[in-house]
């Protein structure tokens, strides 16, 4: 048996009546003291702290993790920026994963105090571990048993308890920042929308509109600032979501509206173009690395040098727009008029969201099955690359209006979206990488070794393409299956048969 | 799962020191590590400041492995555990006798343990025995100190004798000099000639030193206490040694 317990103890003058219990009973030997002011870290989403999770810093070398209630130290590291920067191998992978390459920001200081005693028999054998940890905000006491001394634990156990001490659910660290009043910001990726299903569907579209345009703009600084690569997609995601939004529900919000918003979102996405773009190459250096031949490494390399320039460039001048006063008038001119919507909506917009939503999945589940089924092997790339438009436009409606279906049904199809999507993504992602390694050869004067570099790797691209290609087939058919279409079916909220309405689904 | 025996005919060759200071080197390592004093005079539990069970539960221990499971202490030190000698091991020897196929004993028991260790460190008593002859066939590696005197020197051939006669393979065993005072021409002249011609035998000699003798007043390994003084870092370089052949093993 090793048990390993912890309790809360609010003063800290039960704390010392607790050690000279000990000491009275047996000898308790110091084997580390320590204050530390701690600085503690989570990225821009709080990933860390909505896992249970945290990270903090001396800013002297010492990094230490808390994932749920185990604590870890690590040594010689520096303040954390980003994940990866980690030298312990076990600290960066966990965190890597964590926090998806985001970078780190403190966002709290505790005071701390460590003791560490080993509590031991009269012949100064260890018997125990005895930890406390004081925040200021309370006493952590943790006791740890030590193989072979049960009886011992068992005595150590009962000097804690005589003292009635509380129960911790989380870590000291956790309880003391909440004390302190800290918690996650609401920003997340993937906004809830929580509609009520009798929810007019035009106020459903401007409630959604609303929480996206909230995404946007919280999104700004961070791509000012460069802090890392996820603002810009974040922005740029939102935007995009708003645009499929007013797009797709245009008969609920009546076609003139949706198409000045339309108009406007696209006009903030724009110019982030280049710079996306240029993220998205940077980021898979690596990879492409590890896809040609080493001979071939010191010519690619010039190419990503060239990339990161301009990068560094076009970052410039994206947070120039961004910071300058047409930038500002634009968003106020679409504040003002998200205030405003729905101005005029249709007759449709007044109808309950959840029927109008379904059957808008349903309808547009069927144009894919349409679209599918032509599709063979030997099928033109374009006939592709509508098919997997058309799954992206299922995929925003689905995030949209997922909270008013059940969450089995959604899961179904969504489940089946996504391999699908992969797929096509995959092979979309692998065309367009080609296309401006072509491009980038045409428009600049490339020197011969990575001229030789980029041709080796757009050899082994196309055959990733073909390979993907190869799956297309069988990733559609498992999408048009029985299943899903039954799935997507039993969204409909009553029997009204939606497939004499709409007559495709028997095809 | 590795085990490596610390063994001598000969008592009072540093035998004791060595088992003790090379399980807190495997510990330290990483290696999650058990070493099993198996010596009735208990000196390794000693140091570890172990105390056996008041039990007499000797007899129970070639058994099964749960009955080793309960008798595991921690040490001070992470990654190592010991199972204390018991008085009770004096009687192994007539325990054996009994038993068929003795020899294995030991090896079946100790192989249930190869989920929670990684290498498992056996302080053997000084003698030639059933229990010396089951150690055998249970170790992967046997490191024998040798201090370098002319009786010295018979012993280690006796033990290569006994190897031979019972069909043992004399290549698992690791010959290296103990407690070595190189101001002695005996020592000096011993060590010359052994390592012309003793096949396996190990580099790193372990000097005489002060600081090991004192192990029992600080009553831990010298690579605990005194790990910058001449003794700790021999037993340092011991381990590397032998650390590198038991990963080939």
């Amino acid at each position: 048996m090793t048990a390993h317990s912890r309790w809360l103890i609010k003063d800290s003058e039960s704390t010392e009546l607790l050690l000279e219990q000990y000491r009275h009973k047996f000898n308790l030997e110091p084997m580390q003291i320590r204050h530390e002011t701690l600085s503690f870290y989570d990225d821009f989403e709080w990933h860390l702290w909505r896992k249970n999770q945290l990270l903090a810093s001396n800013n002297q070398g010492l990094v230490l993790r808390v994932d749920n209630s185990l604590l870890s130290f690590f040594d010689r590291e520096k303040p954390p920026v980003f994940a990866k920067d980690f030298d312990n191998p076990q600290l960066r992978e966990a965190l890597q994963k964590l926090t998806k390459g985001r970078r780190l920001f403190p966002m709290a200081e505790l005071e701390v105090e460590f003791c560490q005693y080993a509590v031991r028999n009269k012949d100064l054998k260890k018997v125990c571990d005895l930890n406390v940890i004081l925040t200021g905000y309370g006493t952590m006491v943790e006791l740890k048993a030590l193989r072979g001394y049960d009886k011992e634990y068992r005595q150590c156990l009962n000097i804690v308890l005589n003292g009635e001490p509380n129960e911790l659910e989380h870590h000291i660290f956790l309880n003391s920042l909440k004390l302190l009043g800290i918690h996650p910001s609401d920003y997340t990726a993937r906004p809830k929308f929580k509609l009520a299903p009798e929810l007019d569907t035009c106020d459903a579209i401007a409630l959604i509109a609303q929480k996206l345009w909230h995404n946007v703009r919280s999104n700004e600084e961070g791509i000012i600032r460069d802090w890392d690569i996820q603002f810009l997609h974040q922005y740029r995601v939102a935007l995009r979501r708003m645009r499929a939004l007013f797009s797709q529900m245009k008969q609920s919000l009546g076609k003139e509206e949706s198409q000045w918003f339309k108009t406007h979102l696209a006009e903030l996405a724009r110019p982030t173009n280049r710079l996306r773009d240029l993220d998205v190459y940077l980021k898979s250096e690596e990879n492409y690395l590890s896809l040609i031949p080493h001979s071939f490494h010191e010519g690619l390399q010039k190419l990503f040098k060239d990339l990161s320039r301009e990068r560094h460039q076009e970052q410039k001048k994206l947070a120039a727009e961004l910071r300058s006063p047409e930038y500002r008038s634009k968003i106020s001119l679409l504040e003002s008029h998200l205030a405003l919507c729905p101005k005029s909506p249709t007759k449709k917009g007044h109808k309950p969201v959840l029927k109008l939503a379904a059957r808008q999945i349903i309808s547009r589940y069927n144009a894919i099955s349409m679209d599918a089924l032509e599709i063979t092997d030997t099928s033109p790339d374009e006939q592709v690359h509508e098919v997997r438009l058309g799954c992206k436009k299922l995929r925003y409606l689905l995030e949209f209006f997922a909270d008013l279906f059940p969450k089995q049904q959604i899961r179904l199809l969504l489940k089946a979206l996504k391999q699908l999507q992969d797929n096509l993504g995959e092979f979309n992602d692998l065309s367009v990488q080609r296309e401006s390694l072509e491009q980038y050869l045409e428009q600049n004067k490339v020197a011969p070794d990575t001229q030789a570099a980029i041709h080796a790797l757009n050899g082994v691209l196309y055959n990733r393409q073909q390979q993907e290609r190869a799956r297309v087939r069988a990733q559609l058919e498992s999408f048009l299956s029985e299943d899903v279409r039954q799935g997507v079916e039993s969204l409909m909220p009553k029997p009204t048969a939606p497939e004499t309405k709409t007559g495709r689904l028997s095809v | 799962m590795k085990t490596l025996a610390c063994y001598s005919i000969k008592g009072g060759v540093g035998k004791t020191a060595s088992s003790v200071n090379l399980a807190y080197l495997a510990a330290q390592a990483g290696y999650r590590t058990l070493l099993i004093d198996l010596d009735s005079q208990g000196a390794s539990s000693f140091y570890f400041r172990v105390r056996p069970s008041k039990k007499n539960w000797g007899k129970r221990f070639f058994k099964t492995y749960e009955q080793l499971l309960k008798q595991i202490k921690a040490s001070d030190f992470e990654h190592l555990d010991i199972i204390p000698a018991h008085e009770s091991f004096r009687h192994f020897d007539a325990l054996l006798s009994d038993q068929g196929k003795r020899e294995l004993r030991l090896k079946r028991v100790l192989k249930g343990l190869k989920k929670e260790y990684d290498l498992i460190v056996l302080d053997c008593p000084p003698t030639l025995s059933y229990l010396s002859e089951a150690v055998f066939h249970a170790a992967n590696m046997i490191v024998v100190p040798v201090i370098p005197t002319t009786l010295s020197e018979r012993t280690y051939e006796q033990l290569q004798d006994f190897f031979g006669k019972h069909g043992l393979p004399t290549k698992m065993i690791y010959p290296f000099f103990s407690m070595v005072q190189r101001q002695k021409q005996l020592h000096k002249s011993t060590i010359e000639r052994m390592q012309d011609d003793t096949p396996r035998l190990l580099d790193t000699l372990i000097p005489f030193s002060t600081d090991i003798e004192k192990m029992g007043e600080h009553r831990s390994p010298v690579s605990c206490f005194a790990a910058r003084s001449a003794g700790g870092q021999a037993y340092e370089e011991l381990w590397q040694e032998i650390s590198r052949k038991l990963k080939k093993l």
